[in-house]
């Protein structure tokens, strides 16, 4: 597409199909999250009917639990290893922290049922399902090496009968659970860090492709860009906006080029 | 430049109802809270510490130690209490960490070079992979570390009668080499002594923390062995085991977790809070509170007769978590049969029944 035609988002100055450059790659990347998550996507205040079921809400009270499990667990790990065995204020953070995983896992095991037999992986929605299975990996490997920095007899036993595994499968070498420091590090650093990466992503294709429609309704579900379907409600987006997500080479009804504002 | 998306923004054009994600996220955030910190109040959470039946009183949140090992009381099959029975279990333990029988001495890698102990299917060792790439990464010599070294901090400088048992038997040969195979610990006198020693000793008695056996050639092995329980009564063992790893002090007490584990106190432990294996202990923690019951996943495998009876359960089980656990469950979605389920067991019906009755109702 040449400059002088392209239709230009005002807010972001960006058309949308902005090709990669090293040097300059920013216009590539507004382009990009304007292209996949534009904020009528990331704030939305409809969804489609369906989406009525209690089961829906699975997803977000497992994010819910894990903010409530994040911040008590900052408050853990701030206080100390063993500032918990001592204190009752801290035995109180820690059952919070303690329920809260419980509810994490309870409500992930509901979610990952539901997402199993909707079939939630149709329409393209592949990754979404692999980022969430990455997401329970994780949130196992974060809720074990919690349980392995008590520093009481539990942590003890459990790494005491956890590295026969670990050493079998060869990465006992390097990964020592009865390693309380190591353990720490990777609980409030490594695991939790990657989790958290994982569940943005994962709440991000979620966000940009929408939850699946019923088996027998895929075909309600139409490109954007198609034109047999309005980019989106009028009233939900300015034409400017809605031109730029447009995929390049489909024909916006008047294409009116907007001044450039430069980078808002 | 035209971009080739395979999924284009999609829209759903079917029925839609109002709703915002900020108020439904924060919604859910209050909501959580609330029942977490209902939870929390009303059942509190284990702070797990050592108990066992016929134990000394609970204590919650300790970790198990050298001084409360060796000062335990233990109770056999017919229920009778033996208040010396940890203390014999201790000084036993001892004398197998110095003879190199124990579990800890015949580990093999990370911990020693004990050769063909490394589970193994087929040819395949990824514990004997990992030993040649990382070597030795966490060495213990069972005699040295455990027994020799905090003697000769602890007890020698102040105790001759130590310090020459200590000389005495180092001075009889045995390898002090951080991680050498089991075989290397001892001499052949030391073998002949300790040999004498262990028959005298599974006769013997340890009243008030006191060995007593009948009289033999067992060298200096006595000397060291009650001097060993002496400082594991004291409590002075675990200051040497537990604060220092010889330079830093140490956030890694896999030592004293090694040593401690070669006990059977260790195990009865375990068994009376139902943390074992056999008893799907990894999903327990201690006194009823629920624990990683996610776990079951991974707890399942190893009841498996043909597994769990194998003497390389950990790497079959590992094997199966990854291809099962792992990549069957990331590739679901791409594999016919298994994405096929929810056709067969349509809950999806259930789920979207209202969505059904209206769209059937429209047309
Ligand atoms: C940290 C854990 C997780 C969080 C915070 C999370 C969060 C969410 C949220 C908020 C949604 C939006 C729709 C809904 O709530 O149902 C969602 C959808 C989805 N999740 Fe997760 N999830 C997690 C783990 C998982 C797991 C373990 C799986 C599968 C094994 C999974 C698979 C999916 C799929 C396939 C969708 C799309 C649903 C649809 O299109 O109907 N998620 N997730």
């Amino acid at each position: 597409m040449s400059g002088e035609s392209t239709v230009r988002d005002p807010v972001t100055n960006t058309a949308g199909d902005e090709s990669f450059s090293w040097t300059t790659p920013s216009p590539w990347v507004r382009s990009l999250l304007v292209r996949n998550l534009p904020l009528r996507r990331l704030l939305p205040d409809t969804e489609p009917s369906y989406v009525s079921s209690m089961l829906y809400t699975m997803g977000v009270l497992t994010l819910a639990s894990m903010l409530v499990v994040i911040i008590s667990g900052v408050v853990l790990a701030v206080g100390g290893v063993q500032w918990w065995h001592t204190s009752t204020l801290g035995a109180s953070v820690n059952s919070v922290h303690f329920w809260g995983v419980q509810a994490f896992f309870l409500f992930m095991a509901v979610h990952a049922l539901a997402s199993f037999f909707t079939m939630a992986w149709r329409g393209g929605r592949g990754f979404t399902w692999v980022t969430g299975v990455l997401a329970f990996l994780l949130s196992v490997v974060t809720a074990f090496t919690g349980f392995l920095m008590l520093t009481n007899w539990d942590s003890q036993y459990i790494a005491q009968q956890a590295k026969d595994a670990f050493n079998a499968m060869g990465i006992g070498a390097v990964w020592n659970v009865m390693d309380v420091g190591q353990q720490f590090t990777l609980h409030v650093v490594v695991t939790s860090g990657l989790l958290g990466f994982i569940v943005l992503i994962h709440l991000g294709q979620i966000r940009r492709r929408g939850v699946a429609p019923p088996p027998g309704a895929e075909h309600l579900e139409v490109a954007e860009d198609s034109s047999a379907t309005p980019v989106s409600t009028p009233r939900e987006v300015p034409e400017p906006l809605a031109a730029a997500v447009r995929r390049p080479g489909a024909q916006p009804p008047v294409p009116q080029p907007v001044p450039d504002r430069g980078s808002l | 430049m035209t971009r080739q998306r395979t999924h284009p923004l999609r829209h759903w054009t079917g029925p839609e109802r109002k709703y915002d994600l900020l108020f439904e996220g924060t919604a859910a955030v209050v909501i959580v809270s609330v029942l977490v910190v209902a939870a929390a109040i009303i059942f509190g959470s284990a702070d797990g510490g050592l108990s066992y039946p016929g134990g000394p009183p609970a204590k919650p949140g300790t970790a198990f130690t050298a001084k409360y090992w060796a000062t335990s009381p233990t109770v056999d099959d017919k229920g009778k209490s033996d208040p010396s029975g940890g203390a014999m279990d201790f000084a036993t333990t001892v004398v197998t960490e110095l003879d190199g029988s124990s579990a800890t001495a015949t580990y093999g890698p990370p911990f020693n070079n004990t050769a063909g102990v490394s589970q193994h299917i087929g040819r395949v060792s990824l514990a004997g992979v990992a030993h040649s790439v990382f070597g030795l990464t966490q060495p213990i010599n069972t005699a040295k570390d455990f027994v020799l070294a905090p003697l000769g901090a602890v007890v020698a400088p102040y105790d001759p009668a130590v310090s020459s048992a200590v000389r005495q038997y180092q001075g009889a040969g045995g390898s002090r080499l951080e991680g050498v195979a089991a075989d290397k610990l001892i001499s052949d006198q030391q073998a002949g002594w300790l040999k004498a020693y262990t028959a005298a000793l599974a006769k013997g008695t340890a009243d008030n923390g006191k060995l007593t056996v009948a009289p033999g050639d067992y060298g200096p092995v006595p000397t060291l062995v009650q001097a060993e329980l002496s400082i594991a009564r004291s409590g002075a063992l675990d200051g040497y085991l537990t604060s220092s790893s010889g330079t830093q002090l140490t956030t890694n007490p896999y030592k004293s977790t090694m040593f401690f584990s070669d006990g059977t106190l260790w195990s009865t432990i375990a068994t009376g809070q139902g943390l074992t294996g056999d008893q799907y202990g990894v999903m327990n923690e201690l006194w009823n509170y629920p624990g990683q019951f996610w776990l079951i996943l991974y707890a399942l495998p190893y009841h498996i007769p043909a597994i769990g009876t194998s003497a390389a359960a950990d790497l079959w089980v590992g094997t199966l978590i990854v291809i099962v656990g792992m990549l069957l469950q990331l590739a679901l979605p791409w594999i016919p049969g298994l994405r096929d389920i929810p056709r067969a067991l349509p809950l999806y019906k259930i789920i979207y029944r209202r969505y059904y009755r209206k769209s059937r109702s429209n047309t």
